[in-house]
């Protein structure tokens, strides 16, 4: 993608077999510590000890954990929407700065990225409470008599979520934008194409690769997402990783969270799919 | 951040404990419990004084009761079992999958089968209690200043103590079903098994009141302190905090939760023999018990120990008969046996 | 040729640069008081080493860039702040800019859509500007399945398929090849005289310049040097930058003796004194400190003691039809010297030689100029 436009390879300069010893440790960390215990893992979601699709059953046939995975994925697909809406606007924005200005907004876009989760979660607890800051100002304004309800419901969630995953749209969409030569809006304006327009046929399709990595990357970290509905949302906001966790920690039946996290993950790939698809069709190939 | 909370948490565990690597010098013992001021009133009251008296360490590894049990089970798979106690909730301690995991402690309690101070059940094959705790209704003195509920039938009653309800949701629906049974006027020493349709029932009609569902002790607190209920159920030792901060909280001992903690030895731990050592002289520590709940403001196990506490905590504690008979009283076995179902309903209804 | 017949009837526009400068804060002024003016239908080069300002110069043409102050007058009109889109020129970039997501006939249609052009007639007029370019039948490819040549032509083709009166280019032949790059200069001329478009073209290769255009702008350091053909910039430079800019030139120190009516004396290596004609000094005033330079067409290789000049071969390179030989002088200064195919190589390195020069064939600045 952005790389074919830029073309720097170091392609040839390494053999595969320099390069297969040099990715050797990463290889081999990967196999150690994700594939080995994540296999064993879901491995335990059909083997009981004899293969079995008892757990996959009970998951499926159940309303409650197919209404809650429905939720879960309603939920993704709405903080993923609302993400980009914020966060393409800020990486555009990034990518015409220079300067301190620039280094101003990077910053503003980073340094969330280093705050833990769970502060960034209760700021909002804070913000939205019955006597917190948003009621306050609205009793002030005189806008309303009580105070609203505004924390524990799923509004909250997807303000909260959107707020903590925006960078990971940001960043993908600022490195694509970053990556388009100037003189491609250059020359779409010389050919006659006005600001807009001209972001619209060439540096809009020309990010698409970075809108897609955002969004993919938005949407399958809030399908696991799990601090954030628990502090922000209602009882009611149910969302799968809180439901699989109930499963491996309160029940310790570990046979059918496995079930369920196999389910989500086999979800979260069939996105990935159908977005490396969608990808390879807008580059044309 | 977590794709999956369930697989980074086993994946975490696995991994730790097949490489944590048993290399001690000095005599030790390991400890699992909850952190913060929970463990350090442990340390304070038994901890520091076991290891004045023996030269033996107390090392201690933080993790919520659920966090211990997920642990024991990854640690026990793999066969690297790195702790020697585990401190766990009453029912969690008297689950199968925890005995099995676990030494009975049967023998080990003979030994104070004499002891007249003990409560009883203070020391069984499951352990020996530390502390037992309430979850009780408390109310906001400044919004009903003229008394509050004080059963579970008066905390459903939303005309005469108007206001928004807080009640607990942190997996263990258990304690909300009983006390919507009670409200409905089951009698608490009839309560088990529950039944969980006439309790979601009752539940129905209060649901529009409940303001705050608290997942953690912070929150309850953090909620009354921002005004989010005016009455409902909490923890004992949270609403002790937030006396202690001077606010005019109100509680009632009446129909209670009691609820309590046990220490138990691991099987297959590293210092089996020092922590047998450690629950004996917890056992024997009548003022240690004392102090702890002191500073939880709990009930301790020994009514030596209560003796030894100040007239304003005996006062906050369960144990006049009028009130010792009102309270509910958890029953294991059927808690533990119907754990999914209740989990499973329980879900179902709070997304109705 | 009806593809040709199509883009022709536009006739070119003329441009006038009056005064424009444009700085970048404080410190850098990237082009200082340039002013220009480029007749309808003309091919001139901007010409001038890294960093003197041509890209910017050319980006205030097409409306990239603001002036600082200045004004900038295309056609009839006033365009010093008029937004690139409206000014309806063309423009040739150095790496193509050819849109990757769009095939070859999507980027050459891209001008006619904005412009509201119909279907059918997008369909026409690409179709014309393909063959233009001999790229027929390639219109579906993506630009990136293209060679660099193929790119090129492309570029060239979106930016004249709207028929502007100017086209600006900015080095649109340096990602290529030599011999690319000599064709393309070919093709770039016959579409300069078959379209009649006013060409402003950016270089930093002399002999690209020297080859394509009708005149060219000499600059250095955000200033123009010299404007002129190029046979002016190449027998009478303006300037000694000029003057080692373009074409070989090798450099005398001397001094001016005297002025005798239309003669110079000089004293050249503090002894040898030559004659030469005032019409090729530049403002020269006796006793000052001179540079002569000289072509290497301008020295002939001599017998030592009947020459003006002798010093030692260095070296000699074969440049095709000719030889060049390196001849070092006692003042220490090296001379490059024209001679007929192989008679300074039959020349040991290190033998001495005499040089002769031609006079009427130098330009003489002052010292510092
Ligand atoms: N945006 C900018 N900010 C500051 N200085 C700039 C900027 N753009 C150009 N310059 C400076 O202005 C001067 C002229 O640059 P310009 O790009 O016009 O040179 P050029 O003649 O096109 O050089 P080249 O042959 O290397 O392309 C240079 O010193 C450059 O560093
Ligand atoms: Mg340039």
């Amino acid at each position: 993608m952005a790389a074919r436009m830029t073309s720097t390879s170091t392609a040839g300069i390494y053999s595969p077999a320099t390069a297969l010893v040099l990715l050797l440790p990463l290889i081999a960390l990967f196999c150690g510590a994700f594939l080995y215990p994540v296999g064993r893992l879901l491995a335990m979601a059909v083997f009981d000890p004899d293969f079995t699709v008892r757990h996959l059953a009970k998951a499926v046939e159940s309303p409650l954990y197919v209404n809650v995975f429905l939720r879960t994925a309603r939920i993704a697909a709405a903080v993923t929407l609302a993400a980009f809406a914020l966060g393409y606007p800020v990486a555009l924005l990034m990518s015409r700065l220079s300067g301190r200005a620039a280094l101003f907004v990077t910053a503003c876009v980073l340094v969330p990225l280093w705050t833990s989760v769970l502060v960034r979660s209760y700021a909002w607890i804070v913000l939205l409470q019955t006597n917190g800051l948003v009621n306050g100002l609205l009793r002030w304004l005189g806008l309303t008599e009580g105070p609203l309800k505004l924390l524990y419901t799923e509004a909250t969630v997807l303000v909260a979520m959107t707020h903590v995953l925006l960078p990971y749209m940001i960043l993908p969409i600022y490195g694509a934008l970053r990556a388009i030569p100037a003189d491609y809006e250059r020359a779409a304006r010389n050919l006659g194409a006005g600001a807009v327009t001209s972001f619209i046929t060439v540096t809009l399709p020309l990010s698409l690769p970075g809108i897609f990595a955002g969004c993919l990357i938005v949407f399958i970290l809030s399908l696991g997402f799990y601090i954030t509905p628990a502090l922000v949302g209602g009882p009611e906001t149910l969302m799968a990783a809180t439901l699989i966790s109930q499963q491996a920690t309160e029940l310790l039946d570990w046979p059918f969270a496995s079930a369920l996290s196999l389910l989500l993950l086999a979800g979260t790939l069939v996105v990935v799919v159908v977005f490396r698809r969608f990808l390879s069709l807008s580059k044309g190939l | 951040m977590r794709l999956s909370a369930s697989h980074a948490v086993i994946a975490a565990f696995v991994l730790a404990a097949a490489t944590a690597a048993p290399a001690r010098a000095e005599e030790t013992v390991v400890v699992a419990a909850t952190g913060g001021a929970y463990e350090q009133s442990l340390r304070k009251s038994f901890f520091d004084d076991f290891t004045n008296a023996t030269g033996i360490r107390v090392q201690v590894v933080t993790a919520s009761a659920q966090e211990q049990i997920t642990k024991l089970k990854a640690m026990n798979q793999v066969g690297a079992v790195t702790w020697d106690i585990a401190v766990l909730g009453d029912i969690e301690a008297h689950s199968n999958d925890v005995r099995a995991m676990t030494e009975d402690m049967g023998t080990f309690c003979q030994a104070f089968a004499e002891r007249k101070d003990l409560l009883k059940g203070a020391c069984d094959s499951s352990g020996a209690q530390l502390n037992s705790g309430l979850t009780y209704i408390v109310w906001d003195g400044d919004k009903l200043p003229n008394g509050g509920p004080t059963t579970w039938s008066e905390l459903w009653d939303v005309k005469r103590f108007p206001g928004a309800r807080t009640f607990p949701n942190f997996n263990d629906p258990w304690r909300v079903m009983a006390a919507a049974l009670v409200a409905d006027g089951v009698a608490p020493s009839d309560l088990f098994p529950l039944d969980i349709d006439r309790a979601l029932r009752k539940l129905d009609a209060l649901k529009p009141h409940i303001n705050l569902w608290w997942k953690t002790g912070d929150a309850s607190q953090q909620g009354y302190r921002a005004g989010e209920y005016v009455a409902g159920m909490v923890w004992q030792t949270r609403a002790s905090v937030l006396l202690k901060e001077g606010r005019n909280l109100k509680f009632s001992l009446k129909e209670g939760v009691l609820v309590s903690d046990r220490a138990t030895v691991v099987k297959g731990g590293p210092n089996k023999a020092n922590a047998l050592k450690l629950l004996n002289f917890i056992e024997n520590s009548v003022d240690g018990m004392a102090r702890h709940c002191t500073n939880l403001g709990c009930t301790p196990p020994s009514t030596a120990a209560m003796e030894k506490m100040s007239p304003e905590d005996q006062a906050n504690m369960p144990i006049k008969p009028e009130i010792y008979a009102s309270l509910i009283i958890p029953d294991f076995e059927w808690i533990n046996a119907n754990r999914p179902l209740m989990l499973d309903r329980w879900n179902t209804w709070l997304q109705k | 040729m009806n593809s040709v017949s199509m883009l022709n009837d536009v006739a070119g526009a003329g441009v006038a640069v009056e005064s424009i400068r444009k700085s970048y804060g404080t410190v850098v002024t990237a082009v200082d008081d340039v002013s220009l003016k480029v007749k309808p239908g003309e091919f001139v080069s901007i010409l001038g080493p890294s960093g003197s300002g041509k890209t910017t110069l050319l980006m205030m043409i097409a409306g990239f860039e603001r002036p600082t102050s200045g004004r900038l007058i295309i056609g009839d009109q006033d365009m010093t702040y008029t937004r690139p889109e409206k000014r309806g020129l063309g423009m040739v970039f150095q790496r193509y800019a050819l849109f990757p997501h769009m095939s070859v006939a999507d980027n050459i249609a891209y001008p006619l859509k904005r412009r509201g052009v119909s279907r059918a007639e997008i369909r026409q007029r690409v179709e014309a500007a393909l063959k233009l370019i001999s790229l027929d039948g390639l219109g579906t490819r993506m630009p990136t399945a293209l060679s660099g040549g193929q790119q090129q032509r492309v570029a060239v083709a979106r930016a004249l398929v709207s028929q502007p009166p100017v086209m600006l280019m900015d080095e649109p032949l340096s990602a290529l090849d030599k011999k690319l790059r000599d064709q393309m200069q070919l093709e770039i001329m016959r579409l300069h005289r078959t379209v009649g478009v006013t060409i402003i073209y950016v270089t930093h290769d002399q002999e690209e310049a020297l080859s394509l255009s009708d005149r060219i702008v000499v600059m250095n350091r955000g200033r123009i040097e010299q404007v002129g053909t190029p046979d002016e910039l190449y027998d009478e430079p303006a300037s000694a930058f000029v003057a080692d800019f373009i074409g070989r030139t090798s450099f005398l120190a001397a001094t001016c003796l005297a002025v005798e009516g239309s003669n110079a004396r000089m004293r050249v290596n503090d002894a040898t004194e030559v004659i030469v004609p005032v019409s090729r000094c530049r403002d020269i005033v006796v006793g000052a400190r001179v540079r002569i330079a000289v072509r290497p067409e301008a020295l002939k290789l001599a017998v030592v003691g009947s020459a003006q000049l002798s010093g030692t071969l260095e070296g000699s390179r074969f440049v095709g039809s000719s030889e060049l030989a390196f001849v070092r002088i006692a003042n220490g200064e090296l001379l490059q010297v024209q001679t007929e195919p192989g008679v300074s190589r039959k020349l040991q390195a290190g033998s001495p030689v005499g040089i002769m020069f031609d006079a009427s064939r130098v330009s003489v600045f002052r010292e510092g100029a």
